[in-house]
């Protein structure tokens, strides 16, 4: 090669190096220097999270390896980042009515995005508490009751979908209660094995069974599953969680509030000791709105692992919903982040900041106490 | 007569001797030996022969076997025991019991000596039961009597019983000192960390439990002798929690009045609750009588221990606090309890001036009452001079006079929830008004300035609408709970979240409390304490309620004792592993695999 050509060949690399270095820099922020929420739900000190103009997250690198001339978002001390949180299969966005499946007992048409009002302002109070996703699914009544839809906590003129839907079945209380009992049950569990031939066992997505009773959970378990899908299971004594050990199974639980029923929290340490994952099912907007941290905090005091907890609250509801690139902070994740002043399973953590696709949100306390004399 | 020198024969590998005081016609007499098996030889051995059939064999030393025991002359009122080493000789004398080894001892004169010689095998069990060592044992000790020479000197028998009496008296009069002193071991606990007042930890220390109350903590204290240790090194110690709004076991008890105790409706073998209250690390409770609205009851100051005779709760106080409820049903129904209860206080004061009446109406009647008696005497003297004819004149003048005299005042009825209502107007008792919205509040604040009463506020969660009129106040502090943010406006009363930095801006007291079950009020405290300025949750934690040994700072005199898992002045994750009230483990976290389990 000439040395003319190579001359150009350097400087063509050069300039589109430039290039791509001020356009990936330009309105990026760093947040820096903080504590991260890793994906294994331990908290990494001393770390920096670059979150591009596009909404996504660029880099999680040390601290001292953020580049200074950034934007900077200087984080409280002892303050940490995590992934925002997620109210599972609770009504957040739409009304209870809404959600009714109906009375097929095979229902694969159902979408329940079409219940979701993003208008609500209740998705914005909801954001301030940090609580950045909203799953909703209709009120299982057949085997299969369409299909779940995933949302960003955003009170705007159009939805933003953040996961594809999934199949929601049942194993429970269903269209058929209302003949006879026992024997509807018996039909129930005849008909799903049959479903199971034909239908489920097909269908490369297990989906999310609902399976609130112990009965119904003993029952889905007896079900030759081909891969196991996320149980959704209220849990009391007589569950047989020790069932699920080396199966990878991941349980949807809760939502545990103070003073409620203590057998379901047990269960549910029960079931992590035993290897299951878990995700803290949301109960927006009826529940208080710090219950998703509640929960957390109330199995912890019941034995469970501090990073157990910690991956309910942001990781694994993420998977229950099949959604990539929410739930985890890393490269290419969606930058819905919110700072905590602290551990997110301290009671005392309060929220500082919100970002919701990269854009920091207002962070307006709500009720002060001018508007409430106002209220009265 | 000289007893001689005897031998002693071992036969079966067993040994006893039993010389006995001489002559032979007593011997012959009055056999009490217990060995068929014994044989001596000596001078006089034709006089020993084997005792009957009641004889049990001693077992002792082989290497005794063989030896001589040299017993002077009885009559000499001296013997000489110069037996192996392990044995001894007992001698018997009337009531008198004498112990030799190799010894001289005055045995006095007289026919009536009885004498066994035996060995004390060095283990004491295989020796059996024998009346000499059972009586030597009643006085002094076996060391002693040897260090004294070998002679055993019973007590005078005037000793004996003012020892016993002494004895006994102790024993019934404090039998809870003396079972601590003389039968309790201590308890201790090993290695364990104190986090104290000013955050620094005092690190492997041991506490020291007597009696149920600690007696002795820090790096330097020693486990006593014989004292029960817990393994629990590492772990963090701090006194337990106190719950001031808690309603523990009272989930279907309503109560409507002020002679209703929330004690009352305490279920204390409800043991699923109280253990996962224990758990929580609270310890002690005051519980608040539910009710429909209105008087409700009084407060009781409880602790969470184990009782002797099932259960758990042992009550500390019954009267913590009259229970006035202004918060439930809807408005016009919170109107109508506010009236209710203002009404209820009114009639208190109303009754008190009654009883005042009838007290100076009865000390009136009292001094009517002395007059009439002393003209009554005066007109018998009168009548004592009148004709008899004329007596039955007399009786109906007496009669006329009797009916004319002091009328008794009506004793008001008894009316014991109005007397309690009295207790909270003259001060003695205060008044937990259960208050949430501003205008409950309001209601509330009236009330108190209207009766002047010592109120505690419970709930106020819209307390920071009606700070100016709470400042006011005197004698007011809050009683805050759990606070439930909801996202929908108008749900309920809302909790500002700058509350408590307005209250402490006021000078306003303010304490925590669960208001239901008490599992929450560790998670409660640590939410509150994240609006303050202090960076942990414990000394707000452990100042909720501190009286007397309970609750405060761990120290000596506290009953209670909480160990955690982690040090929860530092780590928000930490949670008790197990809770101690007066000396006993009431509640430890179970294993892994029992936790839970059906």
């Amino acid at each position: 090669m000439k040395s003319g050509n190579l001359w150009w060949l350097i400087l063509l690399t050069g300039w589109i190096g430039w290039c791509t270095t001020v356009e990936g820099s330009e309105n990026s922020v760093v947040i820096r220097p903080v504590a991260v929420v890793a994906l294994d739900g331990s908290i990494c000190e001393q770390m920096a999270v670059v979150i591009r103009s596009d909404g996504t997250i660029a880099a999680v690198i040390p601290a001292d390896q953020a580049d200074p001339a950034l934007p900077t978002v200087h984080a409280a001390a002892g303050s940490v980042l995590t992934p925002g949180l997620h109210d599972l299969f609770g009504a957040l966005g739409c009304g209870q009515d809404a959600l009714m499946a109906g009375t097929v007992l095979f229902d694969s048409q159902l979408d329940a995005a079409a219940a979701f009002d993003p208008t609500t302002g209740a998705l914005d109070q909801a954001a301030r508490h940090g609580i950045l996703y909203t799953t909703v699914a209709a009120v299982p009544s057949g085997i299969r009751n369409g299909s779940s839809a995933t949302f960003l906590c955003k009170s705007d003129a159009t939805a933003q979908s953040v996961a594809a839907g999934r199949p929601m079945y049942a194993l429970a209380d269903s269209v058929l209660l209302s003949s006879r009992e026992p024997t509807s049950r018996s039909a129930m569990v005849s008909l799903w094995k049959d479903f199971m031939v034909e239908g489920a066992g097909k269908n490369r997505d297990p989906g999310v069974l609902f399976c609130p009773d112990a009965i119904d959970f003993r029952q889905s378990l007896s079900l030759r599953w081909k891969s196991l899908p996320v149980l959704v299971h209220q849990g009391d004594a007589r569950s047989p969680v020790e069932r699920l050990a080396g199966k990878d199974a991941l349980m949807v639980v809760g939502p545990f509030l103070e003073n409620g029923n203590p057998a379901a929290v047990a269960t549910a340490v029960r079931a992590a000791r035993t290897g299951t994952e878990l995700a803290f099912r949301g109960g927006l907007p009826a529940a208080p709105a710090n219950h998703l941290r509640g929960s957390a905090a109330i199995a912890v005091a019941a034995g469970l692992d501090g990073d157990a907890a910690r991956r309910a609250l942001f990781s694994n509801p993420a998977q229950v919903v099949a959604g990539h690139g929410i739930g985890v902070i890393e490269p290419g994740a969606r930058a819905d982040l919110v700072l905590f002043s602290a551990d997110p399973l301290d009671p005392a953590a309060r929220v500082l900041r919100v970002w919701r696709g990269g854009q920091q949100m207002g962070m307006k306390t709500h009720g002060s106490i001018r508007e409430l004399g106002g209220i009265r | 007569m000289p007893l001689g020198r005897h031998r002693c024969e071992w036969i079966d590998d067993r040994w006893s001797l039993f010389p006995r005081g001489i002559p032979s016609d007593t011997l012959s007499a009055r056999p009490t030996g217990r060995g068929e098996d014994l044989r001596c030889l000596g001078e006089s051995s034709d006089e020993f022969r084997s005792w009957g059939p009641r004889w049990r064999p001693i077992p002792c030393d082989l290497a005794a076997r063989g030896r001589w025991i040299d017993v002077d002359d009885w009559t000499a009122q001296e013997a000489q025991f110069n037996g192996p080493r392990g044995s001894t000789l007992m001698i018997h004398r009337g009531r008198q019991r004498f112990r030799l080894a190799g010894a001289r001892v005055n045995l006095g004169s007289g026919d009536d000596c009885t004498a066994w010689v035996f060995f004390e095998p060095k283990d004491r069990r295989k020796l059996p039961k024998m009346k000499c060592n059972r009586l030597f044992s009643r006085g002094v000790s076996k060391r002693s009597a040897i260090q004294r020479g070998g002679h055993l000197q019973p007590l005078p028998r005037w000793l004996t019983l003012l020892l016993a009496s002494l004895t006994m008296l102790l024993v019934w009069g404090h039998p809870g000192t003396v079972e601590a002193q003389f039968f309790e071991r201590a308890l201790v606990l090993e290695g364990v960390h104190i986090p104290g007042p000013d955050g620094r930890v005092l690190e492997d220390s041991n506490i020291v439990l007597r009696g149920g109350r600690i007696v002795e903590l820090g790096p330097d204290s020693d486990a006593p002798m014989m004292s029960k240790k817990l393994k629990v090194k590492g772990l963090f110690a701090t006194a337990g929690l106190t719950d001031l709004s808690s309603t523990l076991t009272l989930d279907d008890v309503r109560s409507s009045s002020a002679i209703h105790s929330a004690w009352d409706g305490f279920d204390r073998y409800d043991s699923q609750q109280i253990l996962r209250t224990l758990a929580s690390g609270v310890t002690r409770i005051h519980l608040i009588p539910m009710g429909p609205g209105g008087i409700v009851g009084r407060v009781s100051s409880l602790s969470l221990g184990s009782r002797d005779e099932g259960g758990y709760g042992i009550l500390h106080s019954e009267d913590v606090a009259l229970c006035i409820d202004l918060s439930s049903g809807t408005p016009l129904e919170r109107i109508r309890t506010y009236e209710k209860v203002r009404g209820a206080l009114k009639s208190a004061l109303n009754r008190r001036e009654t009883v005042d009446d009838y007290t100076s109406d009865l000390e009136e009647y009292i001094e009517d009452l002395v007059e009439a008696a002393k003209k009554k005497a005066e007109e018998k003297d009168e009548e004592k001079d009148e004709k008899k004819g004329e007596k039955e004149k007399g009786e109906k003048e007496k009669g006329e006079k009797e009916e004319e005299g002091p009328k008794k005042p009506d004793r008001p009825e008894r009316d014991p929830a109005a007397e309690i209502l009295l207790q909270v107007l003259d001060h003695e008792l205060p008044v937990m008004i259960t208050a949430r919205r501003s205008a409950d509040l309001q209601n509330a604040i009236d009330l108190i300035e209207e009766f002047q009463l010592s109120a505690i506020l419970r709930g106020a969660d819209e307390a920071h609408l009606v700070l100016e009129g709470l400042a006011e106040l005197e004698k007011v502090s809050l009683l805050l709970e759990v606070p439930r943010l909801s996202l929908t406006r108008g749900a309920g009363p809302r909790r500002d979240p700058h509350l408590i930095a307005q209250l402490d801006e006021e000078g306003i007291s303010w304490a925590v409390g669960s208001g239901g079950e008490s599992t929450s009020l560790w998670r409660s405290i640590q939410q509150l304490s994240g609006q303050l300025s202090t960076a942990s949750p414990l000394p707000l934690a452990l100042a909720q309620g501190a009286q007397g040994p309970f609750g405060g700072w761990l120290r000596r005199g506290a009953t209670e004792v909480v160990l955690w898992e982690g040090n929860p002045a530092e780590d928000p994750l930490a949670r008790p592993n197990r809770v101690i009230i007066n000396g006993t483990v009431v509640w430890q976290r179970p294993s892994g695999t029992r936790e839970g389990s059906f």
